[in-house]
């Protein structure tokens, strides 16, 4: 029904075979790759959606889940950061996308259902707003010439104009600009080319033009408080009123109509009169009018663990920050791999801090869903995280005074500190003991991991920990997981297993994003 | 007494009906499936709406529609057997009301939980790996088509997520299993049989393009960590048939 409009990619379609190997080549050890956090609706004359939860659309060899198409635009960098493979005194092959190519190449990808949109970083090819011009505009074309209504998830360039920060921002669902290095030192050391307020700047911008639309939700869990109201349809419409200058943006809000812009109507015309015999379902548009948004799906950011010497503690408190300041979705942490000659960097070679990575992880996850503050789970005292055992038992473990907690009794809050209770147990208990008082059987059922937990629990009065005292408990624990326990949450399904990442890096079952041998394409 | 019937969900709730009204179910059979053994006293339900809808309304009442809706998934799943899953799940929730799905603990209303997540699990996987082609019937048109072979029946269930995602476009999902499609376009879709022999005449750029998407899908594996059994444990070989990217085919067709 739709004819193609363009046929860039065809026309040189061995250069572009070339550049996509090149370019996803650049840009696969990249670490946040969900395509979730936003809701949307398709709309009439656009082509696409984006659900809530990520989708994955295929498994590489490494069975790592795919669900966007990664790239970088350009791997032509001016700079020479210490970390990178891409740094300007490294020999490897070099290519950049045009707007073009990129854009028929996602919208052909996304049309046979091979992706859910895209995510796109890129070295600095000459000045940042070079860059970033030719990115905004490849964005462009595909959600105005093509209609693309798939997710898009931006990295933005240190350094780039304002003006062309907010016109991603209206085109994307997420943007990001990676802090890679915890301090100001360690960045002067390894991106002396990149200033601090290059990337705090962007970030600042993109935090306030998402709270300009109230469109905010920080971090926090399922029973919390603090979580902002999700945007309405007023607040969309005035953050129209401070849409991009070009005007191009702006669509038919209210009218539930198709965006307006580019080539789109053309589009739109000849699929005749797409409201024609569409059920009412389908022409409510509340959510599908995409443009009036500013990155709807949030702002997320990047730190590299063990490049510089760190402590956990330090980290912990940066991400904790970042959440509570920027209003991050996520805080993404990337174990370094050590591939350039450096002697200010840990040699090639190195044994990658991987499961430094999953406990940061796993810190991250208790701080944005257990209602753990940053403070609970590092201090002075104990600046790094317990390699051997996850930080929710070892903050039981340094807690006696809080259990055991009684199952029939005790307040969500409360039992989501329970090691081997997760959200969805919890919740299952919370719903199920208003029916009936649970058993210790029952918790079987309902996913508890009660080798863990029997040790924090008292049901109906009972304790079922048998005679482990309290003093061995560490090393009980340990035995049972073989040395080191990884995984907090296994048995509540296949979420908590994806979002701590390396815990599945590290069994083998690779979670999205597994930063290997190269840490490239850094504006990740 | 054993009900045949003719392997719709409607068709299997007549068959409810009947357990009520005529007698008590021992066994509720698809026609499809019906061999000639078997020493239970036999009977052919024919398919009638009202009852059918009488059921549905009280499932719905008395359980909830929540419940309605695992029902009709549990029937998807396309298990033998599952007819009468779904019965005793049913009549056990007309006794307790709408709380039957928060007792996680009894057999009954496990087993609907297996079979539903079975087909929600099924359902999932394939919003992600069901890969449409550009067809052209004649020059200037274009249509995506996509066929597969599910163990479970989820074209329909499919239909939302993908009329969602293709607004504007002209789609067909063939499941060749069943030798059927479901036809969409314009926001309406109709499901009609179609052969399993039905082969499109794809688009010239088709071929160029899953070549990209092969050539990005090989690029993006980490080559110093294959590990082909954890791929394996996300899309089962069976699924390969139909995947642009399985390492295994090679697609003839141009
Ligand atoms: S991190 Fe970015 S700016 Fe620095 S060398 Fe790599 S691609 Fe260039």
């Amino acid at each position: 029904m739709f004819a193609p409009l363009y046929n860039f990619v065809m026309e040189n379609f061995d250069l572009v075979m070339a550049k996509l190997r090149i370019l996803s080549d650049a840009a696969k050890y990249d670490v946040s790759c969900s395509s979730s956090g936003t809701e949307r609706r398709g709309s009439d004359g656009h082509i696409g959606s984006a659900a809530s939860c990520g989708i994955c659309h295929t498994w590489t060899a490494d069975g790592r889940c795919v669900s966007l198409l990664k790239v970088l635009y350009t791997n032509r960098c001016v700079y020479d950061c210490a970390y990178c493979v891409n740094r300007r005194s490294n020999d490897v092959e070099r290519t950049a996308f045009t707007p073009k190519e990129l854009a028929e190449l996602t919208m052909e990808f996304y049309r046979r259902n091979y992706i859910e949109g895209l995510f796109l970083s890129s070295a600095v090819d000459g000045h940042p707003d070079r860059t970033t011009e030719e990115i905004c505009e490849a964005l462009r074309m595909l959600r105005e010439d093509f209609g693309f209504l798939g997710y898009i998830h931006a990295k933005l360039i240190p350094g780039a104009d304002p003006q062309l920060v907010r016109r991603i921002g209206f085109l994307a669902d997420r943007v990001s600009v990676n802090i890679e290095l915890p301090n100001r030192e360690s960045l002067a050391r390894l991106a002396p080319q990149k200033s601090p307020e290059g990337i705090l700047r962007p970030m600042r911008q993109i935090t306030d033009g998402l709270a300009e639309q109230r469109a905010l939700v920080g971090a926090g869990n399922r029973y919390s408080k603090y979580r902002y109201a999700p945007n309405t349809l007023e607040d969309r419409a005035s953050a129209y009123a401070h849409g991009d200058p070009k005007g191009t943006l702006l669509a038919g809000v209210g009218s539930g109509a198709i965006a307006s812009g580019g080539g789109l109507d053309t589009a739109a015309v000849v699929f005749d009169g797409a409201a024609e015999g569409m059920s009412l379902r389908q022409i409510d548009t509340r959510m599908a009018v995409r443009k009036d948004r500013f990155a709807p799906a949030g702002q997320t950011t990047q730190l590299i663990i063990g490049a510089t010497g760190d402590t956990d503690l330090q980290i912990l408190a940066l991400s904790h920050a970042m959440y509570k300041k920027f209003l991050m979705r996520r805080v993404y942490f990337s174990a370094y791999i050590p591939l350039n000659d450096s002697p200010l960097l840990p040699a090639i070679g190195t044994t990658v801090p991987l499961l430094r990575e999953h406990r940061l992880y796993q810190a991250d996850w208790l701080m944005r869903f257990y209602g753990f503050s940053a403070d609970e789970i590092v201090d002075e005292a104990h600046p790094d995280l317990d390699v051997e055992l996850d930080p929710k038992v070892s903050w039981a473990l340094r807690h006696p005074e809080f259990f055991p907690v009684e199952i029939n009794r005790a307040d969500a809050e409360a039992l989501l500190r329970v090691p081997g209770l997760g959200n969805l147990s919890v919740m299952r208990i919370i719903r199920q003991r208003r029916a009936a008082a649970l058993s210790y059987d029952d918790l079987k059922r309902i996913g508890a991991v009660l080798k863990r937990a029997k040790y924090f629990i008292t049901v109906n009065g009972r304790y079922y920990g048998g005679g482990v005292k309290q003093d061995s408990l560490r090393d009980h624990l340990l035995m049972q997981s073989g040395g080191v326990q990884l995984d907090m949450f296994s048995p509540d399904g296949p979420a908590a297993g994806r979002l701590s990442g390396a815990a599945d890096r590290l069994s083998g079952a690779a979670a999205p994003g597994t930063p290997a041998e190269a840490r490239d394409g850094i504006h990740i | 007494m054993e009900y045949i019937y003719d392997g719709t969900f409607d068709g299997m709730l007549t068959c409810f009906f009947a357990h009520v009204y005529v007698e008590p179910a021992e066994a509720i059979i698809a026609e499809s499936d019906a061999g000639q053994l078997g020493f239970a006293r036999r009977q052919l339900i024919v398919t009638d709406r009202s009852k059918a809808d009488r059921v549905s309304a009280a499932i719905e009442k008395k359980l909830s529609r929540q419940s309605l809706r695992r029902c009709y998934k549990a029937f998807l799943c396309g298990e033998s057997g599952r007819e009468m899953d779904v019965l005793r799940y049913v009549f056990k929730g007309f006794k307790t009301g709408p709380c039957i799905d928060m007792l996680h603990g009894d057999p009954d209303v496990r087993r609907i939980d297996v079979l539903e997540r079975k087909v929600n699990w099924e359902l999932d996987r394939f919003l992600g790996i069901l890969r449409f082609s550009v067809v052209c019937p004649e020059d200037g048109v274009e249509i995506l088509y996509a066929e597969y072979a599910p163990n479970c029946d989820i074209t329909q269930l499919m239909m939302p997520h993908f009329l969602n995602r293709y607004r504007r476009e002209a789609f067909v999902i063939h499941d060749v299993k069943r030798e059927k499609a479901a036809f969409a376009g314009r926001g309406r879709w109709v499901m009609r049989p179609l052969p399993k022999t039905f082969s499109p005449r794809f688009s010239k750029d088709e071929e160029a393009y899953r070549n990209l998407w092969r050539g990005y899908f090989t690029a993006a594996a980490i080559k110093e960590r294959l590990n082909p059994d954890l791929q394996k444990s996300f899309i089962p070989t069976r699924y390969w048939e139909y995947l642009t990217e399985s390492p295994e085919r090679n697609d003839p067709r141009p």
